[in-house]
């Protein structure tokens, strides 16, 4: 079994104006790439201000390799942190930013200074030691930021949505670049962000959050494919959530009642009839068709939306329920879907999902 | 056609108004400046020639060496001391959060606006009942507590500027909040605490009634300059007015070359009607 | 595996946990304490202090030229029923009034056309030369003023050359503004031209477009937005008017004298100390009522109308 490296304990946090923190359980495995991923002001953001000692917990605790971190002050935890404003000190020169760090630890200075060259090296800044942080391009500084985080060598590395202010092209270059820092340094990375793309990329497991709670934690296929609940549904997006209540059923399957008909979804555990019963399915995974008398729910196609090599098609089914169905171009161009074109929707019940009852 | 002329003339009339604007307060300083070389006793026109006479006068004259040497040391002392007192007020108004802070800032930032010769007095009489009468310690103290409410004000105005993600990177990077103090807010600073000293100077280097109460035996250059004033017609007073009046000069422009002091920054005003 | 065998296992492989530090510099009640003490105290003993202790001396007594503890209402009537004091106080408001106008009505339009009409390189030139007179040698100005007023002084003297007889330019109310506005005037533009770079263009830009002419659009999009400005200046100018020793000394010789005169000869004259904190409180208590009228007058009927509600 791996070993829990960081551990929050009934985390805690609450400000005079909102509740940030919602008694948050979470163990955090040594070396592990971590996501943690929510809205804006879901708290994802004072979780890792609390984990770096920066804001103190209301309730509950932190423990770091198992020592609590409670009374223990941000300076001496050694939980460096990319910041999105990269906060890089804009009176020091590149290399003196890198060796801060070792400058606070009181390394001697020649020292600092090879082993913040070194660093520097590494991410491929070397011949920038000398400029100052505002000759620097969005990339370079970026680089600066993690160096200096890593320079004391640190046994976990906290980023809070650091490629956020980047270009696409340059977000997806640091992607590669954290991605190989993480597996040669082997050590825990928490990271903050609000870009599936991102966390998808990256993390070993990602931690969906909502107000102040956690909604889900699992490996980025399983939270997408099999979401715990309608937000996590509804907040990885390109999944249609269809509300119904259990009919019955046999066995490994459970006939759902809704508006737009009735359907059959796996399940693992039968349901009482008349019980809540919501299920999604992933846009991907639904099948278009002429509209014909078959199978299937009729619509009718509102409007389409690029997304990369494919298409978003918005399809509107009778009582105004809105379907978004993820179609290849020639797919698109086969089924000449354009706007106010009949359809017909149907998939394979194995695909669809059932939400796990609320407890 | 009409419009035109009177838009004309209105503007004669602003830029006029502005140049005798600046004309009435540039006066004064150049009367000082060129009258310090006249080689008459009374300063008048015609010119009575150039002449060194009374500057070399003043380096003569052990009063003033030694009121310019008691300036020297309390404008130094006031610059320090408000420099560091103003910015320690300046971190507490920009960090923290405390009950009674808005008393706190007023007791630093008023004392300017009190009238001096109420608060010489005031100070005269309060100081003389603890023994800190007659003292240039005193003086410098006096001039601290009013110099630091400019200090403040300029440290403060530069920590706006202050991300506010640097200290706690700092600690975050391993710094003590004391260490974050030294290492990151003191740097970042530095061109507010180098323009609050020599404003400091300048404010302590131009005082003159509080000086004059509090200060005993031990004359400022002011209050020397002061006491020659009430005496009789004096070309010293010329001499040492132009040496005065170029060092105060000299700190406030040292002071505002880092402060950058800018009214707005908006591309060319002139709307063009 | 145990949490005490992880620990072990950690702080060997990452050091990741430091070596503990002094932990006094991290409380985070210590380092403001340390900071705000120093200025607390200093501003306490050389400021408020002083302050305090002249309202208290207001009820001392002075016997045999020595200032002695006591709580007599004697220095206050004596000086309040005074006719030299009330005299003084209708005069000094008077001037600190009339320089206030004065201030308000010159510093006004330079301030314009150096908010409005010049370009940004001419405009912080036009700051730098207000900030220096702000915080360099008045008195030295002023003697200045001296010299060139005086019946021997430069006016008299080019006059004189045309044949105009010595005018009696020092001495009346006119010098005494002539050395007050040298003390106003820099700071209440100072104050106008920062305010004015501060108003939104687009505002001005657009009642331009809409047809407004140049007073109109004065009267109804920069005066409003400046009402706290303008209030300021008037207050910072009374208040510098009001307390100025210099001006009155050498500009008019003392006579009629003002407040601030009043209160050094009282002090020199037979320490009456009492009577001068009378006066010195006097003058501060006015300065109060002057600065509250100012923040009255700042927030506008509107904001008034407002707040009543």
């Amino acid at each position: 079994m791996p070993t829990p490296f960081i551990v929050l304990d009934k985390l805690d946090k609450r400000y005079p104006d909102h509740h940030a923190v919602k008694s948050i359980d979470l163990a955090i495995e040594a070396g592990e790439f971590i996501a943690i991923m929510g809205p804006s002001g879901c708290g994802k953001s004072t979780m890792l201000r609390l984990i770096a000692g920066l804001d103190e917990p209301t309730g509950g605790d932190i423990r770091i390799g198992g020592d609590s971190m409670r009374g223990v002050p941000a300076f001496q935890r050694n939980t460096p942190m990319v910041w999105q404003s990269l906060a890089l000190f804009p009176f020091l020169s590149v290399v003196e930013n890198v060796a801060f760090p070792l400058r606070m630890q009181k390394v001697g200075a020649a020292q600092r200074r090879k082993r913040a060259l070194e660093w520097l090296d590494r991410l491929g800044l070397a011949t920038m030691a000398e400029r100052n942080i505002a000759q620097l391009s969005g990339g370079q500084r970026q680089r600066v930021a993690i160096a200096r985080a890593l320079v004391t060598e640190p046994s976990v590395l906290l980023l809070d949505e650091p490629l956020s202010a980047l270009d696409a092209h340059l977000r997806v270059r640091m992607q590669t670049e954290l991605s190989r820092l993480h597996r040669e340094l082997g050590i825990t990375f928490v990271y903050v962000t609000h870009a599936q793309s991102e966390a998808f990329a990256l993390a070993d497991r990602i931690v969906i959050m909502s107000e102040g709670r956690i909604q889900q934690v699992g490996r980025p296929q399983d939270v997408y494919r099999a979401p715990a609940n309608a937000f996590v549904a509804e907040f990885m997006g390109m999944n249609n959530l269809v509300r119904g209540e259990a009919r019955g059923g046999a066995e490994g399957r459970l006939e759902v009642g809704s508006a737009l008909g009735t359907f059959e979804v796996p399940a693992e555990a039968p349901r009482p009839a008349g019980a809540p019963a919501d299920f999604v399915i992933a846009a991907d995974r639904i099948t278009l068709a002429p509209e014909a008398d078959g199978p299937g729910i009729s619509g009718t196609v509102l409007g389409l939306e690029f997304v990369g090599s494919t298409q978003t098609v918005f399809i509107e089914i009778a009582g105004g329920a809105e379907f978004r169905v993820q179609k290849q171009q020639h797919e698109i161009e086969a089924l000449d879907l354009v706007p106010g074109r009949r359809v017909t929707l149907s998939w394979d019940p194995r695909h669809a999902w059932l939400l796990p009852q609320a407890a | 056609m009409n419009r035109t002329l009177a838009t004309r003339l209105s503007r004669l009339a602003q830029y006029g108004l502005l140049g005798a604007l600046f004309v009435f307060l540039a006066t004064p300083m150049l009367v000082i400046v060129v009258f310090s070389f006249d080689a008459n006793r009374f300063p008048t026109i015609p010119w009575g020639g150039f002449s060194l006479e009374w500057h070399r006068a003043i380096l003569a004259d052990p009063m003033i060496r030694d009121a310019f040497l008691n300036s020297v040391l309390v404008g130094l002392g006031t610059a320090v001391l408000a420099t560091a007192l103003g910015f320690a007020a300046a971190y507490l108004d920009f960090r923290y959060r405390f009950r009674l802070k808005l008393p706190f800032i007023l007791l630093v930032a008023v004392p300017p606006a009190v009238p001096a010769t109420i608060l010489g007095m005031a100070m005269l009489a309060f100081l003389s009942r603890i023994g800190l009468f007659g003292r240039l310690e005193t003086v410098m103290a006096c001039h601290v507590a009013i110099a630091t409410s400019f200090a403040m004000a300029i440290i403060r105005l530069r920590l706006n500027d202050l991300s506010r993600d640097l200290e706690p990177a700092a600690w975050n990077l391993g710094a003590s909040p004391l260490s974050a103090l030294i290492h990151v807010v003191l740097p970042f600073c530095r061109p507010a605490l180098i323009a609050s000293f020599f404003l400091s100077a300048a404010v302590s280097f131009d005082e003159f009634l509080i000086a004059w109460f509090v200060g005993g035996v031990h004359e400022t250059l002011p209050v020397r300059i002061l006491n020659l004033l009430q005496g009789q017609v004096n070309p010293k007073i010329n001499a040492i007015g132009a040496v005065v009046l170029v060092i105060s000069v000299a700190l406030v422009l040292l002071a505002q070359r880092f402060t950058g002091v800018r009214a707005g920054r908006r591309p060319n005003p002139d709307p063009g009607e | 595996m145990t949490a005490a065998s992880v620990t072990t296992r950690a702080s060997a492989r990452w050091r990741w946990f430091r070596m503990p530090g002094p932990r006094l510099a991290g409380s985070p009640k210590v380092l403001p304490a340390v900071l705000g003490l120093p200025v607390l105290l200093w501003q306490a003993v050389f400021f408020a202090a002083p302050l305090v202790f002249l309202v208290i001396v207001t009820f001392w007594q002075v016997k045999a030229f020595r200032l002695e503890p006591a709580f007599v209402l004697d220095n206050w009537t004596r000086i309040l029923f005074s006719t030299t004091f009330q005299r003084a106080l209708v005069h000094t408001i008077a001037v600190a009034g009339t320089t206030t106008v004065l201030a308000l009505l010159i510093a006004f339009p330079a301030a314009y056309t150096i908010a409005f009409r010049l370009n940004a390189r001419a405009r912080d030139l036009a700051v730098a030369f207000l900030i220096v007179p702000v915080f360099s040698s008045y008195m030295l100005r002023i003697y200045a003023w001296q010299i060139v007023l005086s019946p021997e002084g430069i006016i008299n003297a080019l006059a004189g050359a045309v044949g105009i007889g010595p005018l009696p330019l020092l001495g009346g109310a006119v010098s005494l503004q002539v050395g007050l506005l040298t003390l106003t005037l820099p700071i209440a533009m100072l104050i106008l031209v920062f305010a004015m770079a501060g108003i939104d263009r687009t505002l001005i830009e657009a009642a331009e477009n809409l047809g407004c002419r140049r007073a109109r659009v004065i009267a109804h999009v920069i005066l409003p937005s400046l009402r706290p400005a303008i209030a300021l200046t008037a207050t910072t100018s009374f208040l510098l008017a009001f307390g100025d020793y210099i001006s009155p000394l050498f500009m008019t010789g003392s006579k009629p004298p003002t407040l601030s005169i009043l209160i050094v000869d009282t002090v020199k004259s037979g320490s009456q100390w009492p009577r001068a904190s009378v006066i010195g409180v006097s003058m501060l208590v006015m300065l109060a009522l002057v600065l509250g009228l100012g923040q009255w007058l700042a927030r506008g009927r509107a904001a008034r109308k407002e707040a009543a509600r």
